[in-house]
């Protein structure tokens, strides 16, 4: 079929606009790579935009020997990786009980609502902490996972994407003699895997993120999650300064390429994770939304 | 950024509920604070043998006493040596060594959402610091949730304490009691420090065969002659007047052009007495007010100040100075060791001066200052073991910073990696109008070529001012731009000795009202202050002071003036 010279164009336009757009979320990136590539003084005469000025690979050589940068590092790994497993477990194990008819399991009505609910009504910062607290998490990495380990919008995705599938294979697999064990582990959870990858992608980005969590409840700062780590070295200058021996606040600007350059290194994790993932990712959230 | 930080903290305690009765490591639990604050009730026996001993400021406990504090000076981007940490590090060391004090600091971090969530949960370590105007501490003095420190103050404070805390002529100490009892340990300066002068480029002015800035006048004529005169030669346009560098977004944003409103005799960031002897805000007094902004309408107008001005940050003060853009910007004694510098080590010819701010008639300018400058208050857990320990730490990180034996690279800055090692202490105080001092100092030592006289820290700076001279190494240049002969401190000695310092009237801690409203106000006079110098009418001012007494100003007046008669004397 040959296409009007008005739909060419059309397209072409379409494209350059699209390919403008998508440009202009990748020029930050470009900038913070071009800083973190050149020399800090030229970053403070403003000379680097979308460029390396005087390029060197300092900044990438102090965050690789920089023994807190690669801890934090090594600590917001384990976090994700931990993070994801107990979660996971913790979600699927939830959600598929929940995922009962109710003539099956009686009062699930008042179990989702005693999950929900919490979704709501919080128990605020300063109860949270003390709760922390006074179960001896501080401190610990544990502080970091336990505390948000029941994810209950979560839970509802799974609960929803499992009460999707037919009970045709539910039916046939009690038939078979297979007990909810059975139907659960060999049926209901392969069949998930696509709702399954969105949420891992979820907690992964959750876990990789948080940083307020690090900042309150860790106190040695070799145990600093990564986002907290930087959260405490990117901070903003401008402030007034009055006191002459405070001034290394303000001189930190000078440390901006690396600061970028660690930011960059930051983000390449969660970069890589997304290709993977992604090819779930469409199906895994639309598939949960539509029930029978 | 405190909104994101609750919404996680929200998500966060969301999901905590079901799973609270989880104990998970128990092995990190050593380290919590509950643990940590019944370790001195173990060596409490101690106490008592070491109270006979004497009343030594630095006699050693033996055996050692254990005590926990949390530091908050430590900020987020403190640098560490390998190994080392809040609690391990050489002042740690040296407690354990010289008093025999184990200091075990839970955590170091000037975060204030951690601090409040500590005091908040009600467990506090022996000793710690709260932001100096912080009501945190008017709330525990008022819950008994502090120790006493009077007597022990008294009894165990080294001669150079009370020596230090009293240069003011007990000023600040005074203010910094409630009922007449020492609940604190102040960490302050004399707010002379907070002093603005005039920076001019002066070989620009010398170029340019202008006056020296003794009236408005003269200022304007100068900041005409570097926009429009091109004073860098380079036959472009690109030069600007008066520089103003800020964030809008932030309470102070525009502290740079305060000076225009104290030369029109306005005072925007104090309160003052009006006629009626009430206290009033400075940003409310339209009449005065109304005139500065005026003449900076009419400068950005004559695009003597950059067109842009609105929408730089902080962060661009140092990259626009590198660049040789402006000549004339007002800001703080310290400027040549920021941002100037910069400009300095660029182009070894440039050459900055500081000249006292100006008036806009024949009445002298004043130079308001804060009333009391109280930037951290170190506060003892009222049943702690040994608060007379906190005061023989004092004792010691006096010594070591500011005595005759001072060793500045072991306790106090370490130039060659860049460190603050004074913010790895855990109670300190500093030394008030030391920089008057080393002025003085240095320029009578340079005068008499006798350097005996001079402390060590003064000696280091000294050494760096006759380098300057001698070998013109740029790397000292601030050093002589603050303290060599025509050095910026000599203003804040200048407006001293003239009766021009304005001290704020109002010295307690922030009260309800102006932890409720004061930034956002302050934040929206950011807002008109740029509509009107971009060209609205200056009468637009009048409505934000009517909206400023609406949204919350009025109860901040009523609690200023309340606490004005209680504490008049």
């Amino acid at each position: 079929m040959k296409r009007s010279a008005g739909k060419i164009t059309f397209d072409y336009l379409n494209m350059t606009i699209l390919f403008l757009i998508s440009l202009l979320c990748l020029f930050p990136y470009i900038h913070i790579l071009a800083v973190s590539l050149s020399s800090s003084a030229s970053v403070a005469e403003g000379k680097v935009t979308f460029w390396p000025v005087d390029f060197t690979m300092n900044s990438y050589n102090f965050v690789a020997s920089g023994s807190r940068f690669m801890t934090a590092f090594g600590i917001s790994a384990k976090r994700v990786l931990l993070g994801v497993v107990i979660y996971m477990i913790i979600t699927a194990i939830t959600a598929y009980p929940l995922s009962k008819e109710d003539r099956r399991f009686k009062s699930r009505t008042v179990y989702v609502w005693y999950f929900v609910v919490t979704m709501f009504v919080s128990g605020g910062l300063i109860p949270t902490f003390l709760v922390v607290r006074s179960t001896g998490l501080m401190d610990s990495i544990w502080a970091l996972i336990l505390p948000g380990a029941v994810q209950i919008f979560n839970i509802v995705i799974l609960l929803n994407f499992l009460r999707g599938l037919p009970k045709e294979l539910e039916e046939s697999s009690f038939l078979d003699g297979g007990g909810h064990l059975t139907y659960f582990l060999r049926i209901a959870l392969p069949l998930s895997v696509p709702c399954l990858m969105t949420l891992t992608l979820f907690t992964i980005v959750y876990h990789w993120n948080a940083w307020f969590d690090g900042l309150i409840y860790i106190n040695s700062p070799d145990r600093y999650p990564l986002q907290t780590y930087i959260q405490m070295n990117v901070i903003e200058p401008g402030r007034r300064v009055r006191d002459i021996t405070d001034l290394d606040v303000l001189k930190t600007v000078s440390q901006s390429t690396l600061r970028a350059a660690e930011v960059l290194v930051t983000s390449i994790p969660v970069l890589l994770a997304y290709p993977f993932i992604q090819k779930y990712f469409i199906t895994g959230i639309t598939l949960g939304s539509v029930k029978e | 950024m405190k909104r994101v930080a609750y919404v996680l903290a929200t998500v966060v305690a969301l999901t905590s509920l079901t799973l609270a009765g989880c104990s998970g490591n128990n092995d990190n639990a050593s380290t919590t604070p509950q643990s940590q604050s019944d370790a001195p009730s173990s060596s409490s026996s101690a106490s008592t043998g070491t109270v006979a001993v004497d009343a030594d400021p630095f006699g050693k406990y033996d055996p050692p006493i254990k005590m926990t504090a949390v530091n908050t000076l430590i900020a987020g981007n403190a640098k560490f040596l390998p190994g080392e940490s809040p609690s391990n590090n050489i002042w740690i060391k040296t407690y354990a060594d010289e008093l025999g004090i184990d200091v075990n600091v839970l955590w170091g971090s000037d975060n204030v959402d951690k601090l409040t969530l500590m005091v908040a949960s009600g467990d506090l370590p022996d000793i710690f610091a709260l932001p100096g105007d912080s009501t945190m501490f008017d709330q525990l003095v008022d819950q008994g949730q502090l120790a006493d420190l009077t007597d022990v103050y008294e009894k165990y404070a080294s001669p150079l304490v009370k020596d230090l805390m009293t240069r003011d002529g007990g000023r600040t100490l005074e203010g910094s009691k409630r009922n007449g009892r020492m609940y604190s340990i102040p960490r302050w300066h004399d707010p002379i420090d907070a002093s603005l002068v005039l920076w001019v480029r002066e070989d620009w002015r010398v170029k340019l065969s202008l006056p020296e800035p003794k009236t408005m006048d003269d200022v304007v004529a100068i900041a005409n002659a570097f926009a429009t005169q091109d004073p860098d030669g380079n036959n472009k346009a690109d030069t600007t007047g008066l520089y103003v560098s800020g964030d809008g977004t932030e309470p102070d944003g525009y502290y740079n052009l305060d000076p225009i409103f104290y030369g029109f005799h306005a005072y925007p960031n104090s309160w003052v007495e009006d006629a009626s002897g009430k206290l009033v805000y400075g940003k409310t007094q339209a009449d005065v007010m109304k005139p500065a902004l005026k003449m900076l309408q009419d400068m950005y107008k004559n695009k003597l100040i950059p067109k842009e001005f609105a929408l730089k940050k902080g962060e661009q003060l140092e990259e626009d100075t590198a660049q040789g853009k402006y000549g004339l910007i007002y800001g703080e004694y310290y400027f040549p060791d920021y941002p100037l510098r910069s400009l300095k080590q660029a182009d070894p010819k440039s050459d900055w001066k500081a000249y006292a701010i100006v008036s806009a008639d024949d009445r002298q300018a004043k130079m308001p200052v804060p009333g009391l400058e109280i930037l951290n208050r170190f506060v003892v857990r009222k049943n702690a073991e040994h608060p007379e320990a906190v005061i023989k730490m004092l004792n010691l990180a006096t010594e070591k910073l500011f005595g005759p034996n001072a060793d500045y690279a072991k306790y106090n800055i370490d130039a060659q990696t860049n460190r603050s090692i004074w913010k790895y202490t855990v109670v300190q105080q500093l030394m008030p109008r030391q920089e008057d001092n080393k002025y003085v100092n240095i320029n009578k030592a340079l005068e008499t070529k006798i350097t005996s006289s001079l402390t060590t820290i003064e000696k280091d700076a000294y050494d760096k001012v006759v380098d300057y001279m001698n070998n013109g190494t740029l790397d000292n240049w601030p050093y002589f731009a603050m303290y060599g002969p025509g050095g910026s401190i000599r203003h804040h000695l200048e407006y001293e000795k003239d009766g021009r310092l304005l001290y704020d009237k109002f010295t307690g801690t922030l009260t309800p009202a102006m932890i409720e409203n004061k930034d956002a106000l302050d934040v929206r006079f950011n807002d008109v202050l740029v509509k009107i110098i971009m060209g609205s009418d200056v009468n637009e001012y009048d409505k934000f002071v009517e909206d400023w007494y609406k949204l919350g100003g009025d109860k901040m007046t009523q609690e200023a003036n309340a606490w004005y008669t209680a504490n008049k004397k």
